[in-house]
């Protein structure tokens, strides 16, 4: 046995060890840092969170009973006006009609052709598109108030009115400010859009009465004064709201536009649209 | 010489022997608690105590990240709910029309970017025609009333247009300055723009 290289060894593998020590020694203090600085912070969030889950699974069951009442009234009147099984020819002229009735009285329309219809597009999902094309010639005014309308046919509530920003805006300010309030939310969000705009103050005083914060009426004055709404509110005013109820053309026939050219010639605008209207199996 | 130097060679060697065991047992007694301490010490010190059960970090961790993915799921059912889903074919049709653009709004951004370069008294941008296909927009039009700076005015029109948050992509338009009977300068020109 080679005595003088067995000390060397040792102190090799002493040295080994002590690297090895200090390497755990560093993975302690990293476990120690992060069971303060992560772990207990964690576990003072895990209650809360767990709160919140519960609280969630409770509004679904209210908000699923609340949809099973109200999803069956809407669910006919889509299948009946907005997006039927066969097209309603009559209920699409009679919404030219009156659109070209009520440009009229606001003298703000020079001419409206007749409603041209192309071959029906059937898509692979049951959806029908059924193509038209029309030209007008309006005023500035007309052509808001046309295209306005075009843009609102097919919605029914004041939700599909609304952008999806606006919507979680309203969402996360019912859930900060009264989360118990969220099935006078559901039931605004819910309210047919003509009856809204022909009465907002109504809707919005309702769904105040279970959020009394400054800040919730704030949030919600800056989304019924924001663009969807003033737009609605712009586009079936001047009595066109009434004559739409009237005429029991509300709700309004799905339609999309494809293409719209416009032209000015002064104060008028010559407008070439083409859109469709939409069946469904 | 020769003495010395084997004297001194025998004294680091006797330090070294001396030295080196209780080096290494200390070393690797030092060691092994550390490791003993991190599998067995170490994770009774750090467990913390949640509604009566004990739970180590990682356990937190993934209890944490499994309950925050479980409440956004929920936030997005509850939302759907409140919402009203109604059949399929409708929603998709709605979504379709909440994605286009409202020509008019369009028409508004272009007139606001055109009387930056204007007055309303004198408006220099004057649009004859627009159009506006899914996504794809036609701008036709002449930049008139400013002599014959009208080509200037037509590239400060260009950088007001890119201005636009929803304007993806604007063609260049070329730039010319033509003129009328009655000697007015005016620029036209013709954008293709992408929502």
């Amino acid at each position: 046995m080679n005595l003088r290289h067995s000390p060397v060894a040792f102190m090799v593998g002493s040295v080994t060890c002590l690297i090895c020590a200090s390497f755990l020694l560093l993975l302690h203090a990293r476990k120690i840092r992060d069971v303060s600085e992560e772990a207990l912070p964690m576990a003072a969030e895990l209650p809360v969170l767990e709160g919140r889950e519960k609280f969630l699974k409770e509004q679904i069951e209210v908000a699923e009973l609340h949809a099973q009442l109200r999803n069956g009234s809407d669910s006919e009147r889509i299948s009946a006006f907005v997006l039927p099984k066969e097209l309603d020819i009559d209920r699409g002229l009679a919404l030219f009609d009156i659109l070209r009735a009520h440009l009229q009285r606001m003298d703000a329309l020079r001419s409206l052709s007749s409603v041209e219809f192309e071959d029906s597009i059937a898509g692979e999902d049951g959806i029908t598109a059924h193509p038209f094309s029309l030209e007008m010639v309006v005023t500035e005014e007309g052509a808001k108030k046309a295209l306005g309308l075009f843009s609102l046919a097919g919605y029914l509530t004041v939700a599909d009115a609304l952008t999806q920003e606006e919507i979680d805006s309203l969402m996360k300010r019912s859930d900060q400010e009264n989360p118990a309030g969220i099935t006078s939310l559901e039931r605004f969000l819910g309210t047919d859009l003509l009856r809204y705009v022909l009465e907002p103050k109504l809707f919005e005083e309702g769904l105040l009465g279970a959020y009394t914060s400054a800040g919730f009426a704030d949030a919600l004055q800056r989304i019924t004064r924001g663009p969807s709404l003033t737009q609605a509110k712009e586009v079936l005013g001047l009595g066109l709201a009434q004559v739409l109820e009237q005429e029991k053309l509300w709700p309004l026939p799905f339609i999309k536009t494809s293409n719209i050219e416009t032209k000015q010639d002064g104060v008028w605008y010559t407008i070439s649209l083409k859109g469709a209207f939409y069946t469904a199996d | 010489m020769n003495t010395l130097d084997t004297n001194a060679g025998k004294t680091e060697a006797s330090w070294m022997h001396r030295l080196s065991v209780p080096f290494a047992l200390f070393s690797g007694a030092f060691l092994l608690l550390l490791v003993l301490s991190w599998f067995f010490l170490l994770p009774l010190l750090t467990r913390v105590n949640i509604a009566g059960e004990k739970r180590d970090f990682d356990e937190l961790s993934s209890l944490s990240q499994s309950l925050k993915a479980s409440i956004a799921t929920l936030e997005e059912e509850r939302d759907e709910r409140v919402l009203h889903e109604r059949s399929p074919a409708y929603e998709k049709l709605l979504s379709e029309k909440k994605a286009e653009k409202n020509l008019w709004e369009v028409r508004e951004w272009i007139v606001e970017a055109g009387r930056t370069l204007g007055t309303a008294q004198n408006p220099v941008v004057y649009i004859q025609s627009l159009s506006l296909e899914g996504n794809s927009l036609t701008l036709i039009g002449v930049i008139r009333s400013v002599g014959p700076r009208s080509m200037t005015v037509l590239g400060q029109f260009t950088e007001e247009l890119k201005r636009i948050p929803a304007f993806k992509e604007i063609s260049t338009p070329r730039f010319e300055r033509k003129e009328t009977e009655n000697g007015d300068f005016y620029s036209p020109f013709n954008f293709k723009i992408s929502l």
